[in-house]
């Protein structure tokens, strides 16, 4: 069978004073070879949900899809936006029942007018904790130390932007499995702000 | 006499719910039929250009080292407007267009439009999903709709890529080194057949799971022109030149 | 870690023709690894002697070393007796440098081409661990299913004797046809024509390259 396509990948999504911020990189390899050098990792769940993806490709993509279609039925019927933490739910019940047959390790980060920014982790086998920053993908293990030592709750938006991107950076320099560009998506929690989806190039 | 036999005339009431030893068994007794199984080893192109979409390959099949077809079609018909560039197992990648190209074709006797790319991507992907990666089939879909061109690869286990240039199969990186130098947005419709020419001879010459011809199809807002055997690689190399 | 693999399969096809009074022996010069090429000039075939030429296919690493090993004894052997060695005992000596590696075999697929004493056109066709026997014709390599049987089809029951010029087309086009549909083979063919008396002539072909 052939190679499945894999995410080797860095993620990550943090808390600021004022939103949500989910960053990745854009390297998606087959093997040694790399199958696409700017994909998006990043999902749309819903207006204000997303969620960053890390493992199988099909796979990953597979769960957003299923989340996002549930996600849009379970808003129509509440008649409201939906919580970040239902998606994360959500999607935790779809990883839980077919734990055996995937590889997902998945981050879901948003806004809801009733709970505000929330960054909820799902590592492959079905759990999920709610976090203020969380990273993923091979390439977290570099940047484990860096987020412990450097991230702070209280920071403002060009801050944790500029936090995510700096150590994004740091795991594609290290880990060969992740690469590319950097994109970012960032959340507001006042309805006034624009979702802002924008790509950067690495610093260091 | 087979082990797994043994053991049941050993403990003939026992039930067990571990097959893993029939499944051994089973293994070990059976030839390797997947062997026997035509591979299309194979280079694939697809590029956007400047008034559509062209897809390419070669055209060898194979059979572990033996050549089966020096002249088979590795471009398949979805549509007028759609066709499918297929890598991996010939039957796989061969009834899973025929099947998408079936279901978009009483979808537009419906709707009396052409049928759009995504809608021929999702039944792909989702076929392919659903089989887990046991249909080997790697497949370049590209076309022109009512929303534009559009390209995409769909990998064996289901996942989709959307890029400007694309290249599958053992031959992929010969022609990949091809595009990555010459592509541009934008190319002239000549200037696009001559690219995805030399990235396919690449793979012919490079890879030794492709050989023989260059298919090529080119698709516009005004019409679909497929071009087969534009170039004789295999053959001109040889003692005929 | 993956396992300790000492050998790799380069590829490529030989093959070998005896006549009355001549022999031709033949090989492509591809040289491959799985489904990359390495290189699309490498030899196969080995001239000792105007009378003794032999074709090589497997390995090209175990190739060279066998050759070396097949020189250095030589050597040893024109010390000691004072005159070269003859197609005989290149061929004994051959069947027994391979077997001395009965249980870590050089992986290599040989097929011997010469003038015996009495002038007549011989080939020795080996296994890896040094069995060898004398036929007419023989082939060895990746294509060797596909040139035996052309071999065999166009030889087996020929009435008249064999000329050399026949040889010398049959050689190519079993090359040819095998590089048709055998992927290891290919890019260009190469000949020598051995014949008693008279220096080895080299001739080359162009194969496909795909």
């Amino acid at each position: 069978m052939a190679e499945p396509v894999k995410l080797g990948t860095t993620i990550m999504s943090v808390k600021y004073a004022g939103g949500v911020i989910l960053g990745a990189d854009t390297r998606t390899s087959a093997g040694s070879y790399v199958a696409n050098r700017v994909s998006y990792k990043i999902s749309k769940l819903s207006d204000r949900i997303y969620c960053c993806r890390s493992g199988s490709a099909a796979d990953t993509r597979f769960l957003a899809d299923v989340t996002k279609t549930n996600l849009s039925m379970h808003s129509s019927i509440i008649e409201e936006p939906p919580l970040v933490r239902t998606a994360a739910r959500l999607m935790r019940h779809y990883t839980y029942a077919y734990r055996e047959h995937l590889s997902a390790g998945l981050i879901v980060a948003g806004v809801d007018e009733i709970e505000g920014p929330k960054v909820f982790q799902l590592p492959s086998g079905g759990s999920a904790i709610e976090i203020p920053v969380a990273i993923g993908g091979s390439g977290s293990t570099f940047i484990t130390a860096f987020v412990d030592a450097n991230y702070r709750p209280d920071m403002n938006k060009a801050e944790a932007l500029q936090f995510v991107i700096r150590a994004i950076s740091h795991a594609m320099d290290r880990d060969g499995s992740s690469g590319g560009i950097i994109r970012t998506v960032v959340i507001p929690e006042s309805e006034d702000e624009e979702v802002a989806e924008e790509w950067h190039k690495t610093v260091l | 006499m087979y082990t797994l036999e043994k053991k049941l005339l050993e403990e003939p009431k026992k039930t067990s719910f571990t097959y893993s030893e029939r499944n051994a068994h089973l293994l070990a007794s059976s030839k390797d039929l997947k062997k026997t199984f035509l591979k299309t080893g194979t280079t694939i192109v697809g590029m956007i250009f400047k008034d559509g979409v062209v897809l390419a390959a070669d055209t060898r099949s194979t059979v572990d080292k033996i050549v089966a077809d020096k002249n088979c079609e590795k471009l398949h018909f979805i549509s007028e407007n759609i066709y499918c560039a297929g890598a991996g197992v010939a039957a796989d990648t061969e009834h899973i267009t025929e099947m998408v190209s079936s279901r978009l074709s009483l979808h537009s006797l419906r709707s009396g439009e052409h049928p759009r790319v995504v809608s021929a991507m999702t039944m792909l992907k989702d076929h392919l999903f659903k089989h887990m990666g046991y249909l080997t089939a790697a497949l370049i879909l590209g076309g022109v709709d009512a929303t534009g061109p559009h390209l995409y690869s769909v990998w064996p286990h289901g996942s989709v890529d959307c890029l400007p240039y694309l290249t599958m199969g053992s031959g992929s990186v010969a022609a990949m080194s091809f595009l990555e130098a010459r592509y541009e947005d934008g190319l002239e419709e000549e200037a696009a057949i001559g690219l995805i020419g030399d990235a396919i001879e690449a793979g012919i010459l490079n890879d030794l799971g492709s050989g023989s011809n260059v298919d090529i199809v080119v698709i516009k807002k005004d019409g679909t022109r497929m071009m087969r055997n534009v170039r004789k690689t295999g053959t001109i190399s040889g003692d005929d030149e | 870690m993956g396992e300790f693999s000492p050998y790799v399969d380069n590829g490529g096809t030989t093959l070998a023709i005896a006549g009355p009074d001549f022999v031709v022996i033949a090989g492509d010069t591809r040289l491959s690894t799985g489904y990359s090429i390495l290189s699309r000039d490498v030899s196969k075939l080995f001239k000792y002697s105007d009378s003794i030429v032999m074709a090589s296919s497997g390995m090209q690493a175990d190739i060279a070393e066998l050759r070396k090993q097949l020189l250095f004894t030589i050597e040893e052997y024109r010390v000691d007796n004072e005159r070269d060695i003859e197609l005989d005992a290149f061929y004994r000596l051959l069947a027994t440098v391979l077997y001395g590696k009965r249980f870590f075999p050089y992986y290599s697929f040989n097929i011997l081409a010469g003038i015996s004493k009495e002038g007549k056109g011989v080939v020795y066709s080996y296994d890896a661990i040094g069995s060898a026997d004398a036929r007419t014709y023989g082939a060895a390599g990746s294509g060797q299913e596909l040139v035996i049987s052309i071999l065999d089809a166009a030889l087996k029951r020929k009435p008249d004797p064999l000329s050399i010029d026949e040889a010398i087309e049959l050689g190519k086009s079993a090359l040819k046809q095998a590089t048709e549909r055998e992927i290891h083979t290919g890019d260009s063919g190469e000949m020598y024509i051995i014949r008693a008396g008279r220096p080895a002539e080299y001739i080359t072909f162009k194969l496909r390259k795909d």
